[in-house]
């Protein structure tokens, strides 16, 4: 085994912040523009912190979510958030940058049991969410309101994870079913008059997990794909290239 | 099944996970002696439950019971209860009630009542391309075996008149009574429930306490014009044509029952959509009947009538209009909406020498809902008067209207709006038979019987936070 990378000289904790939820807190995320923090709870609850000098105070609540939230995004744009829970929604949430206040763009109850995390994509204001009923959703802004734009089946089991492509043009999903689904978009852009995306699973990873995937993570800079496992180990995948003829 | 509620409905703790003793919010009391110590549990084999106590002695345990209508109302596991009351209040339920009323004697007989809502008339004329009026006539003729088919346009009179009164009480007293204002619409069950479930004692002090067209008509028909027939309550069965599945639960709450004659206000409650299935199971086209004159609860109704200020009522545009004219002097024409964020977010305003004397606004659906909630508590809503509906669009988009093939649903519920705004407008106070009816039989507007006809109350429901519901 390699010696490990070079040691940083250590990490100091910097804040505690205690007092906002009265659950599990189970997903944080920092705002494309690291001014902000979200943290998403089983209290049902998502705080958006914002940082100061001296540490974090709360700039809003967003409430709403009928039980526990599962997970939060933020968009790339930095002006929406997405949250997910139990109560099988996702909502997204826009936030007025002068007045720090957030409010609710869309309920979507697409998914007919827990969402369990929601991801944007890289570039485009698409957002997709994993789901306890084996699948994978995609939602897209349609005049003043959001909708689901396509499903994508074909896990066995619960989805836990997602993962884009720095490109946004694939996306990865981890599942309870031990495999990991490559999805890319198959149908030409403003082919069709429906509000429809067609997705293609284009490739299945199993055999490699022995249990199930939890989470994935597609690194933006070399293309590498980690994953996380319930049989105790991390995984790192590569795409091989095909030789060239 | 779930999906025929309204999106705000659906949202409260859909889940089919929960065991029912967890989530339950409806602790059933049973009769028991206290004991000194623990006792035994022993199951039969017939599956019948006995305590047995230390010294031997068993005693047989009540089933516990919960009725519908408290299943309906906490929707903790209401995934398997909601079929059993979809199936209760139908159109079979309908046909078989009718089946047995004309089967028997005489004097067990009841009288239906039907009363139909503009909105379902409207969805209803769409879908068979008819006129407004062809439809109401021919729709009495459809529904000949049963006894009298009413409007609910006639009710909501009084809906609209009294909310005026009311918000005009609430705006005079908002000094001492910081609760008076915002006042919020009543009109939506969808939306009621919601509130009482989810914000209970915080928001109920804000919403109407003004009845619902469907339940004024329930107390009228029940209380009025059994009267005029000389019939005691309990041997009319009032059915109501709605627009959406919510309404059948608000016709089943306990308030709206009348405890002396053991009988509901509004019996059966069906949808467009079952009226539809009821024309369909008797192989008969709308358009093919002829018309019937229309029945009227007291005086001749020539034509149909409307009323100003969209598909879910009016209540804002009346309440507004009638503010503006006894606060302020102010006589308003027509009312200007300003969409906010979405369609379904408006807002009006009444302005004069630059200071805001009214603000009003309209909010649909479930998004909207919560970020008019959330203002609310945060004390940061500036609004006098909200008219609150859970269906994104209005009543004429419920959960129980007819779809309409071809055509984008846009085209369509532009097509069924266009057909409900065709009769002439009405201002409810230039209604004769609703001053009759209020000064003969109300006793007045203020009156104990208004009071009693026109009211409703709500209530919080608490929920038990325990560990146990804690899904990870």
């Amino acid at each position: 085994p390699l010696s490990p990378l070079s040691p940083g000289s250590g990490w100091a904790c910097r804040a505690v912040l205690s007092d906002a939820h009265t659950r599990t807190v189970r997903r944080v995320a920092w705002s494309p523009c690291g001014h902000y923090l979200a943290s998403a709870s089983f209290d049902g609850t998502t705080c958006v912190w914002k940082r100061h000098e001296d540490g974090f105070e709360v700039v809003a609540t967003l409430e709403g979510h009928e039980n526990e939230v599962k997970s939060v995004a933020w968009a790339p744009s930095g002006t929406l958030l997405a949250t997910c829970s139990r109560d099988k929604s996702v909502w997204v949430w826009e936030v007025d940058e002068e007045e720090e206040e957030f409010e609710c763009v869309s309920v979507l109850s697409a998914h007919t049991q827990d969402v369990k995390h929601v991801a944007w994509h890289p570039s485009l204001q698409l957002l997709a969410s994993a789901s306890y009923d084996d699948t994978v959703r995609l939602y897209r802004e349609d005049e003043d309101d959001w909708l689901c734009c396509a499903t994508l089946q074909g896990h066995g089991s619960t989805v836990w994870g997602l993962a884009w492509e720095r490109s946004g043009q694939r996306l990865l999903s981890c599942s309870d079913d031990r495999t990991l689904r490559l999805w890319q978009r198959c149908d030409t852009q403003g082919q069709g008059s429906g509000s429809e995306q067609s997705w293609q699973c284009v490739c299945t990873l199993s055999g490699y997990h022995g249990r199930s995937i939890y989470d994935v993570a597609w690194c933006h800079l070399t293309g590498a794909v980690a994953t996380a496992c319930g049989d105790d180990a991390v995984r790192v995948f590569e795409e091989v290239m095909p030789a060239s003829p | 099944m779930a999906a025929r509620f309204s999106g705000v409905l659906q949202l409260t703790e859909l889940d089919d996970f929960i065991a029912p003793s967890q989530e339950c919010i409806k602790p059933v009391k049973v009769e028991k002696t206290p004991g000194k110590a623990a006792a035994k549990i022993r199951i039969e084999a017939d599956g019948s439950y006995f305590q047995v106590n230390q010294d031997g002695e068993a005693q047989k345990l009540e089933k516990a019971k919960i009725t519908l209508n408290d299943c309906l109302a906490c929707s903790g596991c209401i995934t398997s209860a909601e079929s059993v009351l979809i199936s209760q209040q139908s159109h079979e339920e309908l046909c078989r009630v009718l089946a047995l009323n004309k089967a028997a004697a005489a004097q067990e007989q009841k009288v239906v009542v039907v009363s139909v809502s503009p909105q379902s008339r409207a969805s209803l004329a769409a879908r068979c391309s008819l006129g407004l009026l062809q439809t109401a006539q021919k729709l009495t003729t459809f529904l000949k075996s049963v006894h009298y088919v009413f409007d609910t346009t006639f009710s909501r009179n009084f809906s609209l008149l009294e909310s005026q009164h009311e918000f005009l009480r609430r705006f005079q007293r908002q000094a001492e009574d910081k609760k008076a204002l915002p006042m919020l619409a009543s009109a939506c069950p969808g939306w009621i429930c919601y509130a009482e479930k989810t914000h209970g004692s915080f928001i109920i002090p804000h919403i109407s306490t003004t009845k619902s067209p469907q339940q004024i008509m329930g107390s009228l028909v029940k209380g009025y014009f059994a009267e005029q027939k000389h019939l005691a309550p309990d041997r009319i069965y009032h059915v109501t044509v709605m627009p959406c599945y919510d309404k059948k639960l608000e016709a089943s709450r306990p308030d709206f029952f009348n405890q002396e004659y053991q009988t509901r206000d509004v019996d059966c409650v069906i949808t467009t959509g079952e009226v539809l299935k009821l024309l369909e199971q008797e192989g008969v086209s709308l358009s093919d009947l002829d018309p019937a004159p229309l029945d009227t609860m007291l005086g001749a109704a020539p034509e149909l009538s409307t009323h100003r200020g969209g598909g879910s009522g009016g209540f804002l545009e009346h309440i507004f209009t009638h503010a503006a004219q006894q606060l302020f002097g102010i006589h308003v024409g027509s009312i200007h909406y300003k969409p906010l964020k979405n369609k379904d977010f408006q807002e009006v305003t009444l302005e004069r020498d630059g200071e805001v004397l009214l603000h009003f606004a309209l909010a649909y659906g479930f998004r909207n809902i919560q970020n008019l909630v959330q203002k609310l508590k945060r004390g940061k809503c500036p609004y006098h008067f909200v008219e609150v509906m859970a269906c994104p669009s209005g009543c004429l988009n419920g959960g129980g209207q007819i779809k309409l093939e071809g055509g984008s649903s846009k085209e369509e519920l532009q097509r069924v709006e266009r057909l409900y705004e065709s009769p002439r407008a009405e201002d409810p106070e230039e209604n004769q038979a609703v001053r009759e009816l209020c000064e003969h039989w109300l006793g007045g507007w203020g009156s104990q019987r208004a009071q009693e006809v026109l009211h409703t109350r709500y209530h919080a429901l608490e929920r038990a936070n325990s560990a146990l519901n804690i899904k990870w």
